[in-house]
């Protein structure tokens, strides 16, 4: 079998309405991925920032995986909360990236879209601050559903991701 | 006359800095940090405490060079007077003695003077939680009462143990029963520990910053809590509902992880006499605090029953607090004494340990009025041998390669396999990133994936695979980097494509686009169109893809307005090469576009090749070409053949006879 290292950080957030935002993420791989080390979810904490337009988080991912196929590649899905100042969390955002297969080192920036709700529930969130969230958080990483939904567009994440390849050229699997 | 060059500085510059000696600290509350691989309970730390000067002994200088004994070369000291202003330099005599040990002292050399009646240094070897009692805690722990808490249970057990054994300062102290007469005895035990079950708070780790006036509480009750609870998330009452806080985890919203985890820690304690003046507040405090207490419970007696038999008694008592040998022997020891914190040690749990203070340097500070005390530590933690370190690594060196057996064993060796044998596999992880400069407010992109010939979808390992799609249907937001609106998906998209071998000079397969809108009707408007080959290099891939539609003419435009018209291609294909197109050259004249928007796509493109067989020579399991002679198979099938052959001709024969 095949293994990945995919070391990295989150390092914030940008172009969202306001700032006071935290991040809970996780990694979703196929079946044949096996998670040899390192933890797969995680929650940033919660980024005040000075400069509104740039939320920092610089949350560390270190994970290390195996696999026996390269179907089902690990993506990373986001789910980004913004909290106001009576301390409710409120979802501001979904999105996903692809780790790239290409080793070496990447920086990228993952776009974020939340659902949009009827009027009668933006009427509640406008009072509540609570915004309506999707029932199943596969659709954040599967296109299959997706047309269903009116979303509105939210801002970026920027990630920095590091990938390690092993032995996948034995395999007969080239990367790049 | 020999002059020393601090003999005219004055006391403090002494405590200060008197040999100008880096290592000599006087605070005590400075951190430092160790870290250690090794046990916590393998730690071991000597004690040295000295008192280098006291009411008849102010002479600091000289003490310092007794105590250091490094000097023996017999020279006579110059002795440094403070208080006196009438020095008398030449003779070499310390005026500051009493003037019977002047007398004696006249006679004799300095070096005589370093038998002065100061006591002899004090040495002890701690260990890692090690419990020594103090003398306060001897007569504490000897009775513990009807119902002890479990840590005085444990003291108590522990004392008893020790109190077995008759020689011990513990048992002396014992018998004497008594802290005044005992004197002699708590010389012996200065030093004395509190391990991390006691649960010690020392004031100055808690607030070191607060400054305070000397009779003042440093800080209220409420804070001190509040502090005592931050720094252990426990505390060390003993009330019932206290225990019952000990068990539940405090609600603190923002745990910090990391540097405050649990620790384990024990404190080195100094046991003191106090000055005179302290001796005296201290006195009258406790009598205060006594008197308090009996009145409280004469009050509340009386509010039960108005009883005044046992009133009498009381009152009884409070008389004989005037005179003050109604004291218990732990009130004795608090009078008498001061407990002061030398050191304590911090066990975390990621191996961190920390001193206040460190080890290796000398700190100096005053009790009382006269009495300065000199304190050091020396790590003398069993070290290890060249030998034992070696024999570690290679322990190491053998965990760690049983760790990677076993991984190599979760990991295995086998890998998902091609269907057909020496194909190519074709995997491609997409996502529609975003779209710009699209003239309408929300859109959706359709995307489809064109596959030539010579491919198909891998449809053993990925079934159900969506070659076409549609994403949601989104706004734009402003984006201000790059001073433009932008509609964002992140639409992801999975390929599982097979070939039957890598060639780019075949047709790869195509990406196409199309962007729509949905009016207030929710009619579909079609904005663009675009394509994009798949380049037949694997590897990450960030691409922009220009878009265009077909220029609608007057009528088109006008149906389009009212009725919402839109002009559609028949056949997608027909951005790229039209299928089925083979002509010299492609034209495209005479259709008219105008130019639409871009779209965003992310691709991540891997090949698999599935000749590996052959060319990773570990696989044993060849399941393809085991007999690789070819003319072997071919003879057997001649031969087959011509035995079928045979037989038809065999029956032919019999039914025609």
């Amino acid at each position: 079998m095949a293994e990945v290292h995919i070391i990295g950080q989150l390092t914030g957030a940008s172009g969202f309405p306001s700032a006071n935002l935290s991040c809970k993420w996780s990694i979703v791989a196929g079946e044949e991925w096996t998670l040899l080390e390192g933890s797969i979810k995680g929650h940033t904490q919660v980024d005040l920032p000075v400069d509104a337009r740039f939320s920092v988080w610089s949350h560390p991912i270190d994970v290390h995986y195996s696999t026996k196929s390269i179907k089902g590649w690990p993506k990373i899905q986001f789910q980004i909360f913004h909290q106001d100042r009576f301390g409710r969390n409120e979802l501001y955002g979904y999105g996903f990236i692809h780790v790239p297969t290409t080793p070496g080192m990447h920086e990228l920036e993952c776009m974020t879209w939340k659902p949009l709700s009827s009027n009668s529930n933006k009427l509640w969130e406008f009072f509540l601050g609570a915004s309506s969230q999707l029932r199943d958080t596969d659709v954040i990483h599967n296109g299959a559903d997706r047309f269903r939904l009116v979303t509105a567009t939210m801002g970026k994440v920027h990630l920095e991701l590091g990938i390690i390849l092993r032995n996948f050229s034995n395999y007969g699997i080239s990367m790049s | 006359m020999e002059l020393n060059y601090n003999s005219l500085s004055s006391i403090s510059s002494l405590l200060q800095n008197p040999f100008e000696d880096p290592s000599l600290q006087t605070s005590l509350n400075r951190t430092t940090y160790y870290r250690s691989f090794d046990s916590i309970e393998n730690l071991k730390i000597k004690a040295h405490l000295v008192k280098i000067a006291d009411i008849n002994h102010r002479n600091i200088f000289r003490n310092i060079r007794d105590v250091s004994n490094n000097v023996t070369d017999g020279l006579p000291y110059k002795e440094v007077t403070i208080d006196e202003t009438n020095k008398e330099n030449d003779n070499n005599l310390n005026k500051s003695f009493s003037s019977l040990k002047l007398e004696k002292s006249k006679s004799k050399s300095n070096i005589s003077m370093a038998t002065s009646p100061l006591p002899s240094a004090y040495e002890v070897v701690i260990g890692w939680q090690e419990k020594i009692f103090s003398p306060t805690e001897v007569f504490k722990y000897a009775d513990v009462g009807t119902y002890p808490t479990t840590i005085e249970r444990k003291h108590h057990i522990q004392l008893e143990n020790i109190l077995s054994d008759s020689k011990s300062i513990e048992a002396q102290l014992i018998r004497k029963n008594k802290i005044e007469s005992s004197r002699n005895i708590i010389k012996k035990r200065q030093l004395f520990t509190y391990v991390d079950a006691d649960n010690h708070i020392d004031q100055d780790m808690l607030y070191p910053l607060i400054e305070n006036m000397t009779n003042e509480e440093p800080v209220t009750k409420l804070a001190k809590r509040k502090l005592t609870i931050r720094d252990k998330k426990r505390h060390t009452s003993t009330n019932y509902e206290d225990e019952a806080d000990r068990l539940i985890f405090p609600g603190v919203h923002n745990e910090q992880p990391g540097f405050y985890s649990s620790f384990r820690e024990m404190h080195i304690m100094g046991y003191f006499e106090r000055g005179e003046k302290d001796k005296e507040e201290k006195m009258y405090e406790i009598l205060a605090r006594k008197k308090a207490s009996l009145r409280k419970k004469r009050e509340n007696k009386l509010d039960k029953d108005d009883n005044n038999e046992e009133d009498e008694e009381t009152q009884d008592l409070l008389m004989s607090l005037e005179d003050n040998n109604i004291l218990t022997n732990v009130e004795e020891a608090e009078v008498n004494y001061v407990e002061k914190r030398l050191c304590t040690i911090r066990a975390y749990e990621n191996g961190w340990i920390s001193m206040t203070p460190a080890y290796n340097q000398k700190y100096r500070f005053t009790i009382g009025d006269y009495d300065v005390y000199e304190f050091s530590l020396e790590n003398c933690s069993s070290q290890l041998t060249s030998q034992e370190e070696h024999k570690e690594w290679d322990l190491f060196e053998t965990v760690d390669k049983k760790r990677l057996e076993i991984r190599n064993y979760i990991v295995g060796k086998d890998f998902q396999e091609i269907p057909e044998m020496l194909g190519f596999r074709l995997m491609i992880f997409g996502e529609i990133v975003s779209a710009r400069k699209f003239d309408e407010s929300s859109i959706y992109i359709q995307y489809s994936l064109e596959l030539p010939k010579y491919w198909k979808t891998n449809d053993t390992h990925s079934p159900k695979q969506m070659l076409f799609g549609n994403t949601q249907f989104t706004d734009f937001i402003y984006d201000p980097p790059t001073d433009d609106y932008e509609a964002r998906f992140a639409f992801p998209f999975e390929f599982d494509l097979l070939s039957a071998h890598y060639d780019p000079y075949i047709k790869w397969p195509v990406l196409y686009f199309h962007v729509c809108t949905k009016d207030k009707w929710c009619r579909n408007v079609t904005l663009g169109y675009g394509f994009y080959n798949i380049p037949w290099m694997p590897g990450h891939y960030d691409e922009t893809i220009n878009t265009w539609r077909a220029y609608p003419s007057i009528s088109e435009r006008m149906g389009q307005y009212f009725v919402g018209k839109t002009l559609t291609l028949e056949d997608i294909t027909y951005i790229n090469f039209p299928k089925g197109f083979n002509k010299k050259y492609l034209n495209k004249y005479g259709f008219q576009t105008e130019t639409s928007g871009s779209i965003r796509i992310r691709l991540n493109i891997a090949h698999q090749i599935g000749s590996f067989h052959l060319i990773n020579p570990n696989k044993n399991d060849n399941g393809f070409l085991k007999n690789n002679n070819l003319k072997e198979i071919l003879d057997a099938l001649l031969r087959a053949r011509k035995r079928v052959d045979f037989l038809r001709q065999q029956q032919q024969n019999k039914k025609d006879n």
